[in-house]
């Protein structure tokens, strides 16, 4: 009994072993290559998609950046358009791009068996190089209707012809659809000649065609790949760095591709791999500290502590996120469509105290809804008097007035704050709950639901959290294409004043007559017709291992091929 | 036995049934949807996208259509379109008529555009089992010895220990043990990394960390039964008839005091292998346990189902074999 116990026992020892020496073995391979190693905007999830017409979130578009680049390029930390994968000639009436795209730029894909960066071949045996065919599918593939991305209603409003192709019948004959491509503003002159025709004469368009919905496509690989063709087997892109490993839900590494030939602006990446991971902020610090990530975003658990070690205070560094945190006011009920009393509301809030104590991230309170880093954003310190700050005793006063014209008490009204459900916006409910209840005397109900609940009771909410992030940076993305009446019903404004400055300043050409007319637009949705409340202004904070120079991104997605180890 | 596993086979498609249609109806009548965003979508393109997903019939035929896309086998074109809605978990060959036989399509995720629910679960089921069987194990290789030695040396210090020890692990769980476990042994001490997945020292500390919660309640359940089963009347038999204490314990007492363990055991094992939302979150492992929670927040329908499906079906397969190793562990039940 006792031997056939052991005998047993070894075989499970056996068995164990054999295992063990599976995995270390799996584990010990990889190269001498340095690989920076980030969790930067990544999020503990797998990235959606690498497609740049159906990118719809940080994370994936942060990585696309730098596989298909597109014609022109955002300068992260200038937020200014410089020539990317082309430069352009505009027409005297402003409306025509005539583009010249870097010639012999080839198509390439990682070759995982013999472990290169492998040029892309014809069915002839020649290099495939990027042309103005690829970017004009990338245009048409991005608003073709049968397609249905997210980010088509950004991009066809830009393109002579692309609201009228994305609204199109998916189910349309061949020749109606050719009717509607044909009629489309993205057209290749030859190889390496695009001309794109906009809707409007405005700086803004230099925006639209930097935009990663607008990349070139390689229209080989969808028919013979599928929805597979952005699999890392499959994937073939033309940017500094190439894909060569996306093990789903937990990497995704690119590596520095040789055929990138380097410009001014996107130069040859000098870091050789850079491995994106999908972590959580406590595990990302956590690996950080270990020496396992050279760049790890912060938990707000941390922060006391980050600031206290001198090592870890160093590396920090705080830049603008792509968002505003607002409180939206629901102006169909009674007590809302007083603009006096949303703006009173609003002056009620300590949005410092909301950022020091609440947030805690480094967050800048917001007195207008527009990000201040973005293109033609007009900032507050230049317009006194414009926007709304923090003020308990105006707030106060302004409520009296309003309750004692209308004959109300304040005990008697009772505000229901509704937002998605996340510890952050419920602490800031919360506070929100208690500033409001100490000012103005209001009762005030918090309700959380989940996203998906959330947006679609908004409409009906009377007060709702809510965060505008940018498509583009320009203020036009926030100041037209949020609060302009023709967009979102469930924003309850409508102030045609409003509508006809937006309108205005998108065509503006000068920098600072734009900077102006959203400055009064801004105080007019935030103050003299006060709709919502703005709070804060989002920010970014990560952790640099030394020894890493760096650019530092105020749009969130970082530029990997200006990084280089300096030890 | 053979008839009666046959038989909880076929028990076992019928609740499947159930758990589908029960899955299916809850997760419909929560309000939001896939496509719903801050952006709202043109209609055209909403359109589009919930026809592509057949999300655009009623809803009695889309439940329809997917338990016919997973149930009904399809003789199909050898070559399929490359599209996510083409995924099918069983192709075979047949050389005969130059076709193919396809079996078991979970339907596409809406919120990865290259991925399906087969090979989400491809992709993760073995990194989740991996580290489950690694919790079990630490959970047996803990609690039952530490339960025996309690209930041998009852209300001795061996025994306040054990019990002390099995009280603390109950009470903390993994999302308090895991990062500090991360913290003492990643961060500090460097001893093990402290997040990622692929070699034998990623598993230690998530397996501690799931296995240990798991071990104090085996060690007490494994105390109380063996116990029990000590004051038995065959217990004195065996004892009378001079056995050694070593054999009686061993070999008479322990075998069928591991039936209530055993009975928790099976459902365990099932739970632990499909993944622990928390302990992936904590130490960065990419397995399946997070998709029972954000497939459910993104409404990606498919993977809800899918991931419900699949537990649901492990569960039930656990039970069996415990209904099954009841035989050995106790002469006197049976089934036919």
């Amino acid at each position: 009994m006792r031997s056939n116990a052991l005998r047993r026992l070894m075989s499970v020892a056996l068995a164990l072993a054999i295992m063990l020496g599976t995995f270390s073995f799996a584990f010990a391979q990889g190269g001498d290559v340095r690989v920076l190693r980030t969790g930067r905007q990544m999020g503990p999830s797998d990235l959606p998609t690498l497609d740049p017409s159906q990118a719809q979130d940080v994370p994936s578009v942060q990585v696309i950046d730098h596989l298909f680049p597109t014609l022109g390029r955002l300068h992260e930390e200038q937020v200014i358009v410089e020539p990317g994968m082309a430069t352009w000639e505009v027409s005297e009436d402003g409306l025509v791009y005539t583009f010249s795209i870097l010639p012999e730029i080839p198509w390439v894909h990682y070759n995982m068996d013999s472990g290169q960066v492998e040029q892309v071949m014809d069915e002839n045996g020649n290099p495939r190089y990027v042309t103005a065919a690829d970017f004009v599918l990338g245009y048409q593939r991005t608003l073709d209707p049968r397609l249905g991305t997210e980010y088509a209603g950004v991009l066809a409003p830009w393109v002579a012809g692309g609201v009228e192709f994305m609204t199109s019948d998916p189910e349309a004959s061949d020749e109606e659809r050719q009717a509607l491509l044909d009629g489309l503003g993205v057209v290749a002159l030859d190889d390496y000649t695009l001309q794109f025709t906009s809707t409007r004469a405005t700086p803004v368009n230099e925006m639209i065609f930097s935009m990663w919905i607008t990349a070139a496509i390689p229209g080989w690989l969808l028919d013979e790949a599928g929805d597979f063709w952005i699999e890392p087997e499959n994937i073939q892109t033309y940017g500094p760095y190439a894909v060569k490993d996306w093990v789903h839900d937990e990497s995704l590494t690119m590596i520095a591709n040789p055929f990138w030939p380097g410009t001014d602006v996107i130069p040859q990446p000098t870091i050789q791999e850079v491995q994106f991971m999908f972590l959580d902020l406590d595990p990302q610090l956590a690996a950080f500290e270990a020496g396992e990530l050279d760049v790890s975003e912060v938990p707000a658990s941390a922060i006391d502590r980050i600031h206290a070690d001198p090592a870890l205070s160093q590396a920090l560094h705080t830049a603008y996120g792509t968002c505003t945190y607002y409180y939206g006011f629901n102006r169909t009920l009674p007590l809302f469509q007083d603009a006096r009393v949303v703006r009173a509301f609003s002056m009620a809030i300590d949005r410092q105290a909301i950022v020091d104590n609440v947030t805690r991230r480094g967050e800048i309170p917001a007195g207008y809804f527009t990000l201040p880093p973005l293109n033609a954003a007009p900032q507050q310190a230049d317009y006194p008097g414009t926007g709304i700050g923090t003020d308990i005793d105006g707030a106060k006063a302004l409520f009296a007035e309003y309750l004692a014209e209308t004959g109300q008490n304040a005990s008697d009204i009772t505000v229901t704050i509704l937002h998605n459900t996340s510890n952050l916006h419920a602490s800031v409910a919360q506070a929100i709950q208690q500033m409001w209840t100490e000012a103005l005397g209001v009762n005030v109900q918090i309700a959380a639901q989940d996203f998906g609940t959330y947006l679609d009771l908004r409409r009906e909410a009377d007060v709702y959290r809510a965060a505008w992030c940018y498509d583009y940076p320009d203020a036009n993305n926030f100041m037209y294409d949020v609060f302009h009446s023709s967009n979102d019903p469930d924003n309850h404004f409508n102030n045609p004043e409003y509508d006809a400055l937006v309108e205005q300043a998108v065509v503006a050409t000068d920098l600072q007559e734009r900077r102006d007319l959203y400055a009064q637009a801004e105080n007019i949705l935030v103050n003299t017709d006060a709709s919502i409340a703005p709070i804060y202004f989002y920010t970014t904070q990560d952790l640099t291992q030394p020894g890493i120079e760096r650019t530092y991104s105020v749009i969130t997605r970082e530029r990997y091929e200006k990084w280089r180890f300096t030890n | 036995m053979g008839a009666f596993i046959v038989r909880r086979m076929l028990q076992m498609l019928l609740v499947l049934f159930v758990i589908s249609l029960f899955t299916f109806v809850v997760m419909r009548a929560v309000p939001g949807g896939p496509f719903s965003s801050e952006k709202s979508l043109p209609p055209r393109t909403l359109a589009q996208l919930e026809a592509k997903y057949n999300l655009d019939e009623p809803l009695v035929m889309q439940y329809i259509h997917y338990i016919g896309d997973i149930a009904i086998p399809h003789i199909t074109e050898n070559r399929l379109e490359n599209s996510v809605l083409n995924d099918y978990l069983i192709n075979i060959y047949i050389p005969v008529v130059d076709r193919t036989f396809r079996w078991m399509n979970f339907g596409p995720s809406y919120k990865s555009v290259s991925q399906t629910v087969n090979s989400i679960i491809k992709d993760t089921l073995p990194v989740s089992a991996t580290l489950g069987i690694g919790a079990l194990l630490v959970a047996l290789v803990i609690g039952v010895p530490a339960g025996i030695i309690a209930a041998l040396n009852r209300n001795s210090r061996w025994d306040y220990i054990a019990m002390g020890v099995s009280i603390v692990g109950v009470s903390i769980p993994v999302i308090v043990l895991g990062p500090v476990l991360r913290y003492v042994f990643g961060v500090q001490l460097k001893w093990l990394p402290p997040t990622g997945w692929g070699g034998i020292e990623h598993i230690i500390m998530p397996a501690f960390a799931l296995g240990f919660a798991e071990s104090a309640r085996l060690a007490r359940l494994t105390r109380a039964s063996l116990l029990q089963v000590l004051n038995e009347d065959y217990i004195r038999t065996a004892r009378a008839k001079g056995l050694a204490e070593r054999v009686v314990v061993g070999l008479h007492a322990l075998k069928n005091a591991m039936l209530p363990v055993v009975t928790t055991i099976g459902p365990l094992f099932a739970f632990l292998i499909t993944g622990s939302f928390v302990a992936e979150l904590v130490f960065g492992i990419p397995g399946l346990g997070k998709f029972f929670v954000t497939s459910i927040t993104n409404r990606d329908y498919p993977v809800i189902m899918g991931t419900t499906l699949l537990l649901g079906f492990l569960v039930i397969v656990a039970n069996l074999i415990v209904d099954v190793v009841y035989v050995w562990l106790d002469p006197r039940i049976k089934y036919d």
